[in-house]
């Protein structure tokens, strides 16, 4: 051989391209103001197409409700949603939260008898956007069991359904009367991870719950992969469950993360988390992952990875959807190695197919703010979108314009 | 900067500041190739094949060590996951195959060790900025006002003494013009590496111990500290006979 | 340089080495002898400093010379919470061999009024620690629950469960091989 130089070379760029195609998350580029809110345990957000925005948020034993016009910017005056009720606010449920077109906003919450055995789910709703809550109703109660996760949609003409975990069971119950009643509750898809929050679409015509289930998987441990369930009768009856996770992910323990789901257009979008590459029993990180069904959820896309980087543990990723069908994506990335803790954004213009090289959002750097986590997400019809997160001080809001 | 930096070179990332140093070292060091009697071509080919070999050695004498899980998935012998991989068997393979190729080419081995000598040292430099980028060889727990926070403490910026160590030998070396006995330059590469090592592992937070806490890398930096110093007394009493 | 005075030079290099290894030698154990701190198995377990339920401080790196039982849980966890037990059976089996149980509470995402009836319904008899910041929970990397570490009488994370419950004889192998 003449000279090793050239082949020494295509060694070096092969290296180099092998390093470099896990693309590094840049600064946030993003022009937007962050807002600080009083100190909360729990936030979510939810808003609708008349350019409202919802903030719930959980302190001590209550949930509180504000309501901005302006994208996050401003907030009206916090109000108790819950009344005399003793809510049981866990900083691992995110508060759930409805709000329509028709000035209703509702909340649910769990309110724990003295032994901690079974729950009353409770429901209240504003029919005044939000100046005022009617007083709660107790729409199911378990006698007993580990009850936790309650998540919360209106339908299209504004009743409510509700979704819980008690044990590894996934529970359902509905109104037809606006919240003044509930169906009985039932159990509804397979066995259910004990400790995961379960996001619920609303259709006028279906109603899609995904969740994360619970399976047996023998000497491997439990799979827990996300799956989704689907009603077309407005929830008397649930299909089978439908996997939306593309692999069988074993861990015996509760990873504490479920899974965020949104619609557009007919298509679904879901994201998660999972440690698929992770060897069994011995969970240490996971991925951010995405997939889509156009079929109304009978079957689901190849699961895409969101993160690049794959030495951080990526978790509660939480989707939005822009008025140009931009995807939004937000997650919390906490470091394996002593390094920084992230929040990261990303976003996808071909229907999750591939997404954009995340964007920091914000980081541990600051002692006193901590680990930034538990992001939420909304985009308003006028591509605002405001991502909110918890931090060692409270709530915190980045807010931005994104018209795609 | 540091988190930055960092962050920036997370792992693998790292593997870019120890494959950008080995490019540098070998460009520089091609520049005085001659001068020791070993063509650029010469060079150039030991380290390619080196190379090659150590990437080579690293991922075959891995999978026979975890054979039953490759005998399984045969095809992970081509895995990009750089996890399946034995660094130190990698070593080995490197120093095997340019004894090797050395020797087929008859190369003389302390000039050839010269002309290699840059490419260590710069190398040297491209590795303790992967340490530091990794957090690897971290430092012991200081209140010093320079300390850096490592890994639930503050430390030792260990990493940083040793690639400003590194960066001091490469200098050292580089500015050298006078023409020196074959295998002095390898060997003054030796001693002095050896003497920083000896020097700042003090400082280190990962040593292994032995007998009692004395730190086994120290040990063994003497023992190659005084082959060093013992070969240069016997290069220049050849070289004063010669 | 004359060969007399080189032959000095190096004998003083050496000599002055030889003095720096004995000097900065290691006997404390501040060195992890070649383990960083990371909640990993064969590592050294990250040091932590907690208040328990009945207000005592107690820091894991006190506890060396015991093996350690490190399990993160939380109410709201039913296997948490099912594993108990087992826990506590076993700790009253070997407690008096040295070996002790840091059931360290999630408590920045618990409800603190929980913790106590929940000790006193299953009869708890090892303490029961309250990371209330998320800090400890963060230094050992906490992803899912429970996630339980068996810690060496030398600190070091000898195994590392994730999830549960464990059964009584996983936890027997496992308390006897740190007890060695």
């Amino acid at each position: 051989m003449k000279s090793g130089k050239l082949q020494l070379m295509v060694c070096i760029y092969a290296v180099l391209l092998f390093s470099c195609s896990q693309q590094q998350a840049t600064e946030s580029s993003l022009q937007f103001d962050a807002y600080q809110l009083p100190e909360a345990r729990s936030i979510s957000i939810a808003g609708n197409s008349n350019g409202e925005l919802y903030l719930a948020y959980g302190m001590e034993h209550s949930l509180y409700v504000s309501r901005s016009i302006d994208a996050g910017r401003t907030f009206s005056d916090t109000v108790l949603a819950t009344g005399n009720s003793q809510a049981h606010i866990l900083p691992v449920e995110k508060p759930a939260i409805a709000v329509d077109d028709s000035n209703r906003v509702a909340v649910a919450w769990l309110e724990l008898p003295p032994n901690f055995q079974g729950a009353g789910i409770w429901f209240a709703v504003s029919e005044d956007s939000g100046k005022t809550f009617n007083p709660p109703v107790l729409a199911a109660t378990e006698d007993a069991g580990e009850v936790a996760m309650v998540q919360l949609a209106f339908d299209k003409d504004g009743h409510p359904l509700l979704a819980w975990i008690n044990g590894s069971s996934l529970k359902f119950t509905r109104s037809f009367d606006g919240g003044r009643s509930f169906t009985e509750a039932e159990r509804v898809g397979g066995g259910s991870c004990e400790c995961c929050q379960p996001s619920i679409v609303v259709t006028p015509e279906d109603i899609f719950i995904a969740y994360r289930g619970l399976e047996a998987g023998g000497a491997n441990g439990d799979i827990r992969d996300i799956l989704l369930i689907h009603s077309n009768n407005g929830g008397e009856s649930f299909e089978e469950p439908r996997r939306v996770s593309d692999t069988n992910w074993h861990i015996p323990a509760c990873p504490i993360a479920g899974p965020s789901m949104v619609m557009n257009n007919g298509a679904l979008f879901v994201a998660w988390m999972d440690g698929r590459f992770e060897p069994i029993g011995a969970f240490r990180r996971g991925d951010a992952w995405f997939a889509s069904s156009n079929d109304g959820g009978k079957t689901f896309s190849t699961n895409v990875r969101i993160n690049h980087d794959q030495d951080s543990h990526h978790t509660l990723p939480v989707i939005a959807i822009g008025p140009g069908g931009r995807i939004h994506v937000a997650w919390e990335s906490l470091s394996q190695n002593g390094g920084a803790n992230m929040l990261y954004y990303t976003s996808s213009d071909d229907n999750g197919t591939t997404f954009a090289p995340p964007e920091i959002v914000a980081d541990n750097s600051d002692p006193s703010l901590g680990n930034p986590g538990k992001p939420v997400l909304f985009v308003d019809t006028l591509g605002n979108v405001t991502l909110a997160w918890l931090d060692r001080t409270g709530a915190r809001l980045a807010i931005w314009n994104d018209p795609n | 900067m540091i988190e930055t930096f960092r962050t920036l070179f997370a792992p693998p990332r790292d593997l870019i500041l120890v494959v950008a140093a080995l490019w540098i070292g070998l460009a520089l060091a091609e520049k005085r190739s001659e001068r020791h009697g070993v063509s650029k071509d010469a060079l150039n080919n030991i380290v390619f094949y080196s190379l090659f070999g150590y990437l080579i050695g690293g991922r075959i004498l891995f999978a026979l060590g975890h054979y039953s899980a490759f005998a399984d998935s045969p095809l992970n012998l081509f895995s990009l996951n750089i996890d399946l991989f034995d660094s130190t068997s990698g070593i080995i393979t490197v120093i095997l195959v340019g004894v090797v190729y050395a020797k087929r080419q008859h190369l003389p081995l302390w000039r050839t060790l010269d002309a290699l000598t840059l490419i260590f040292a710069f190398l040297a430099i491209g590795i303790h900025l992967s340490h530091l980028a990794a957090g690897t060889a971290f430092g012991s727990p200081t209140d010093l006002p320079w300390g850096i926070a490592l890994w639930n403490a503050t430390r030792h910026p260990t990493q940083i003494y040793e690639l400003i160590a590194s960066l001091i030998i490469f200098s050292l070396l580089w500015i050298r013009k006078i023409e020196l006995s074959p295998g002095i330059l390898f060997l003054n590469f030796a001693a002095l590496t050896a003497s920083a090592r000896l020097f700042l592992e003090a400082f280190r937070g990962d040593s292994t111990l032995v007998f009692g806490g004395y730190r086994l890398v120290q040990v063994i930096s003497w023992v190659v500290l005084a082959s060093a110093l013992a070969f240069k007394k016997s290069v220049f009493q050849k070289s004063k006979m010669g | 340089m004359h060969a007399n005075n080189r032959r000095f030079l190096y004998i003083l290099i050496l000599a002055l080495g030889l003095i720096w290894i004995y000097l900065s030698r290691d006997e404390t154990g501040a060195s992890s002898a070649g383990m960083s701190a990371a909640p990993q198995q064969g590592f050294l377990a990250p040091d932590f400093e907690l208040v328990t339920t009945t207000g005592e401080t107690i820091k894991l790196s006190d506890l060396r010379g015991q093996a350690v039982l490190v399990n993160l849980w939380a109410t709201w966890c039913p296997p948490c919470r099912a594993e108990m037990p087992a826990i506590e059976k076993v700790y009253n089996e070997y407690k008096d061999k040295g070996f002790v149980v840091l059931a360290v509470n999630m408590t920045y995402q618990d409800t603190p009024g929980r913790i106590a009836p929940f000790v006193d319904e299953h009869g708890l008899t090892f303490p029961i620690l309250l990371d209330e910041s998320g800090d400890m929970a963060n230094d050992y990397q906490l992803r899912s629950l429970p996630s339980s570490y068996f810690i060496t009488r030398e600190g070091i994370v000898n195994e590392v469960v994730i999830g549960g419950p464990m059964a009584e004889a996983l936890l027997r192998t496992r308390v006897e091989s740190i007890l060695k």
